[in-house]
Formats: C-alpha cells, structure tokens, sequence
C-alpha cells in the first residue's frame, strides 16, 4: 500500500491523500480540494486510476477539484450527503465498512464535530479531515461542543493501536500515541494534566 | 509505500522490522540486524516503508539519500550526520537524537512529536509542514532553515536558536523556553497563541513560560 501526501509542494493550507496499491491500479483519493497538473502527474506517473473519493465532511471542502476529477475518471464520491454540488454520492454512515479497489476502508462517526462529519480508517491510518489537526482540536461551536469533540476524538483515538498514523486535513500528520499523550486539547480530566 | 505488517509476536502491537517478521525488540539477532543497516545506510540510496523503530544508531554518516514512509519512532540517534537527505512522510516520533546533524536535508510531512533533541543542529534545511509537538530541544540550532507550517505546540527549549529561519505560519503555542532566539529569522508571522473561532490565530513573537 503507498500512500501519498497532495498538495504540500504547492504550499497549499489543504492536505488530500491518495491511498494506492504497491503496483499500478485503482487509487483513492481523500478530501480532494483541488485538482492540480502536479496532482494529475502524481496519478499518471504512478499508473494509477482514481476509482473512489472519500470526503470526510464535504461542506468545508473546497469541491473546485471534483469536477474535474469526475470528468477525468469514473470515480464513485462517498459522503454523508447525498450530493455534492450536484453530483450523486454513495451515502456512508458511522461503522460502516466498504471493500473498495481492495482496500478495507472503516468510516467512523463523528457526529461531535457536525452531523455530516466522519472518518476514515484504512490499514493503520485514520483520515481526520478537520475535526482535529497536529496537537489542535478543531473550534466548534461553543466551548461545551468543542469539549464533547475532544471526548469523542479521544474515545476513538484509544480504540486505535498507538503507532497509528492521523492525516489530517489541516497541516503536517501525527499518531495516535502523540495525541493522546500530548495535545493538550485531548487531555483526560480523570487522569489529570497529562503534560 | 508504508510497511504495516505487525511483529508476528502476540501481544506485539509494534510493526515488524524491515525484512524481518518481528519489530526490532523482538529480534533474535539485533546486532547483525544492526549491521545490516547500517551498512545499507552508509551507502545512502531510496529507502521506501522502512521500519527500524526503536533501533539505536551511532556515528554514522549518511549520505545522499531519499526516505519515503519510513518509521524510525523511538529510535535512538547518537552522533550522526545526514548529509542531502530527503524525509517524505517519515516517523520520528519520541525519537532521541544526541549530537545529529542534518545537513542540506528536506523533511516533508514528518512526525517528530515527542522526540527529545539535544545538541541538534540542523543547517540549510528545508522543514516544510512538519510535526514537533511537545519535542525537547536543548542546545539546538536551526539555521538558514524553512520551518514555514511546522508545528512545536507545547515544544520545550532551552538554549536553542531558530537564525535566519522562515517560520511563516508556523505554531509556537503553549511551549516553555528558556534562551529561545528567533535572529534574523520571522517570528511576527509564526501563530503564538491558539487560534479562536474568530480569528486565524495570534500572530508574532510572544515568549511565553520562560
């Protein structure tokens, strides 16, 4: 399985990732924002094809790229909504679990963040989307909402192995094991201060 | 491409080492498994889903080299130099380094959070949109380095210096330091307070629990 980090040459404030095969294949491509030539080249030059997109919470995705994307391959978008911007989806709901190019992809709720929100797990890597980012739990709503986010995040977070890997939307990745021991925003009131 | 096979071990959640079907603690022969490496590495080359997690290394000297969705967390670095070196993807994390150089290097994407880095020096580096987290840094220079979207959220440093570094947009919230120097660098356009729902953040230099 590789896995490839988008749009960090182009200094954009967005990640998407592109979850392929070791070999030429069926790709998928998470959280598009964009779609760029360098994005194309990245697909081309590595004999992929982009068979799936997952959107982790489309309202606060950028969707320039998915037009794009859909008139280039014949890929099936999966979301919590229905449509995006007139495109049909395949509609996702928390623990569902989808057999796609091969890849056992886990769509996990995440309803804290908004009713639409979800994540990916694929292998052990988990695709946060905007919910939370590299030692920052993502502001929602009043301060009570954002408390309810983190203790959800945190309930997922340890049903997970440690070392697994969180890509965010939102700036550079991180572990499990990083989260939970040291941002502060996830810090358990029953264990004390953790830092 | 990132190698995900567990160490064949039960109770193991650790990933298995490269070529091998158990993690490093768990090898029957770690010093020849040690030398193997090592010789590997010193001849620099791409390394794509290595794993050598909680793997000592000492006086080394790495050559050009390219590392894509390698695992080196909880390892140990004493008194090497990476030389050109290109980091994609790669894990550091609760890493030690002592005495390390990266020299003309490129990190992209790396998680070093947790990692304690001591007398660290990092020149003419390219650090774009890396994870520091909650690091120690002592004694530690980064010079003439681009930081721009790293992140060093609750990061401790004593005696450290960013010199001539672009940390546009990086985040330096919630760290203790003590002789932390951003000379000739940009710390106005680094986050130094959380961002809040109203705004992107807190721009500029705000040493903070020294």
């Amino acid at each position: 399985m590789r896995l490839f980090t988008l749009n960090v040459e182009q200094h954009e404030a967005e990640n998407s990732y592109l979850i392929a095969p070791d070999d030429a294949g069926d790709a998928i491509l998470v959280d598009p924002t964009s779609f760029t030539v360098s994005m194309l080249r990245t697909v081309e030059d590595n004999r992929l094809y982009i068979r799936s997109i997952l959107l982790t919470h489309p309202r606060e995705l950028r969707m320039s790229g998915i037009g794009t994307i859909l008139k280039v391959y014949d890929a099936t978008l999966y979301a919590t909504y229905p449509n995006i911007h007139g495109y049909p989806t395949s509609r996702v709901q928390g623990n569902d679990t989808l057999d796609l190019s091969g890849f056992q992809v886990k769509v996990v709720p995440l309803e804290e963040y908004s009713r639409h929100a979800v994540m990916f797990s694929v292998s052990s890597f988990l695709f946060c989307g905007p919910a939370i980012s590299a030692g920052i739990v993502a502001e929602n709503g009043t301060q009570i909402e954002r408390m309810l986010l983190a203790e959800a995040l945190r309930k997922q977070f340890k049903q997970l192995s440690p070392t697994t890997l969180l890509f965010p939307l939102h700036g550079p990745p991180s572990t499990v094991e990083a989260e939970l021991t040291l941002n502060r925003d996830l810090s358990d009131p029953s264990d004390g201060d953790v830092l | 491409m990132f190698d995900n096979r567990l160490c064949e071990l039960s109770g193991c959640d650790d990933f298995a080492a490269f070529a091998r079907s158990r993690c490093f603690r768990h090898l029957p022969d770690t010093e020849d498994y040690r030398n193997e490496i090592y010789q590997s590495l010193q001849a620099g080359g791409n390394y794509s889903g290595l794993n050598v997690s909680q793997m000592p290394f000492h006086d080394l000297d790495i050559p050009k080299s390219e590392f894509r969705c390698c695992r080196f967390s909880r390892s140990a670095f004493h008194q090497m130099i990476f030389r050109d070196c290109e980091f994609i993807n790669c894990t550091f994390d609760f890493a030690v380094h002592e005495e390390v150089q990266f020299l003309d290097c490129s990190f992209v994407q790396c998680v070093l959070s947790g990692a304690r880095l001591q007398n660290f020096q990092v020149r003419r580096c390219e650090l774009v949109e890396n994870n520091f987290n909650g690091c120690h840094l002592s004694d530690a220079i980064f010079d003439d380095c681009d930081l721009s979207r790293s992140r060093f959220i609750g990061a401790h440093f004593f005696d450290t210096e960013l010199r001539n570094c672009n940390v546009r947009e990086a985040y330096f919230i919630d760290i203790v330091q003590n002789r932390l120097s951003f000379r000739m660098s940009n710390p106005e356009d680094a986050f130094m307070a959380r961002p809040s729902a109203n705004s992107g953040g807190e721009l500029g230099y705000a040493p903070i629990h020294t």
